[in-house]
């Protein structure tokens, strides 16, 4: 017959989805075509098959599971934003870096300073000379008298 | 699983859950994870795929959800999340063409019992067999459409394709698949 509508609009229709212009005129047409009434009757018999697939469902909570695996690569919760910056969970091991530094260029400064380090304080990183007290220095020749005994 | 009248909406328990507060996502998993198990596992084969993949789209939404905006349907949102992790897997897997319905025990092992193995239900079988033939574009187009009883519009949103798109996809997969249908059954 002629003027049949194309399959996609059959489709459409099936679904509910053409506009009342198109459906009035795509009833009109299945009212006098048998082709597109078999065609329709298809397509409405295969939505019916859809209708009884069995509903499959998960069968228990996937929250917790999510949950875990979520726990397994972040902190747990939503990441800590400070300043704009996203930081999860660096801020302890960053604290720890920077205390060490400070503590570092401290030290090293009351080494360097001169008049820095005072006789109390020279024994205090006493510890830290190469030579034990009372020990033999074997690097140094002042160390030795070398028969001037 | 439909919310309750009195029951938050999935756009406060998703702005809260994007806010880090997990019981609020926990609610919105236990809405939405029959419905997204289901998409995936049409679109997939086994039963474990569609469940590790399912945890894997609202990880994936969790992760997301800061950065989510009410104007797209939450469930929306998330089966777009669904859609993108299912072809994603499939590709990566090299199975988005034809992939044997019976290579996989699981997907059987769900099948119909021996005395639901009437005719409706091999017929349902049989269905799924061809549904599982067709390409990812039409399957997926089709199990939004039939099995999530989704409107042209909601599709085009989730697939971010056009609804005249959408209205051929469906047209021409529901032709292809009445083909296979049929070779299954032997009528052709």
């Amino acid at each position: 017959m002629k003027h049949c509508p194309n399959v996609r609009e059959l489709s459409a229709y099936v679904d509910g989805e053409l506009s009342e212009t198109s459906r009035q005129r795509v009833e009109g047409h299945l009212s006098q075509c048998l082709h597109c009434a078999a065609a329709l009757q298809e397509l409405r018999h295969l939505r019916a098959m859809f209708a009884t697939l069995p509903e499959r469902q998960v069968g228990f909570d996937l929250a917790p599971l999510i949950r875990a695996r979520l726990s397994a690569t972040t902190i747990e919760g939503a990441p800590v934003r400070w300043l704009g910056w996203c930081i999860p969970d660096l801020m302890p091991l960053s604290l720890t870096i920077s205390a060490t530094v400070v503590a570092g260029i401290f030290i090293g400064a009351l080494l360097t300073v001169p008049g820095a380090v005072t006789g109390l304080e020279s024994q205090a990183v006493a510890m830290f000379d190469p030579v034990p007290p009372g020990g033999i220095c074997v690097g140094h020749a002042s160390c030795y008298n070398k028969g001037k005994l | 699983m439909p919310a309750c009248v009195n029951e938050p909406s999935d756009k406060e328990y998703a702005e809260r859950a994007g806010k880090g507060d997990w019981q609020s996502f926990s609610v919105l998993v236990r809405r939405h994870q029959d419905r997204v198990y289901r998409f995936i596992l049409g679109m997939m084969r086994c039963r474990e795929d569609a469940l590790e993949l399912t945890q894997e789209v609202f990880l994936r939404a969790f992760r997301a959800l800061p950065s989510w905006r009410p104007d797209a349907l939450f469930g929306t949102w998330l089966f777009r999340i669904a859609a993108n992790v299912a072809i994603d897997d499939l590709r990566r897997r090299k199975l988005a063409t034809y992939v044997s319905f019976d290579e996989c025990e699981d997907f059987v092992s769900h099948a119909p019992g021996p005395e639901e193995l009437a005719e409706a239900g091999e017929r349902g079988r049989l269905l799924e067999s061809a549904l599982q033939q067709l390409p990812l574009e039409y399957r997926e187009v089709l199990l939004l459409r039939e099995i999530e009883e989704m409107s042209y519009s909601e599709i085009a949103q989730v697939l971010r394709i056009r609804e005249g798109t959408v209205k051929s996809r469906i047209s021409r997969a529901r032709g292809l698949l009445l083909r296979l249908y049929r070779r299954q059954c032997g009528e052709l």
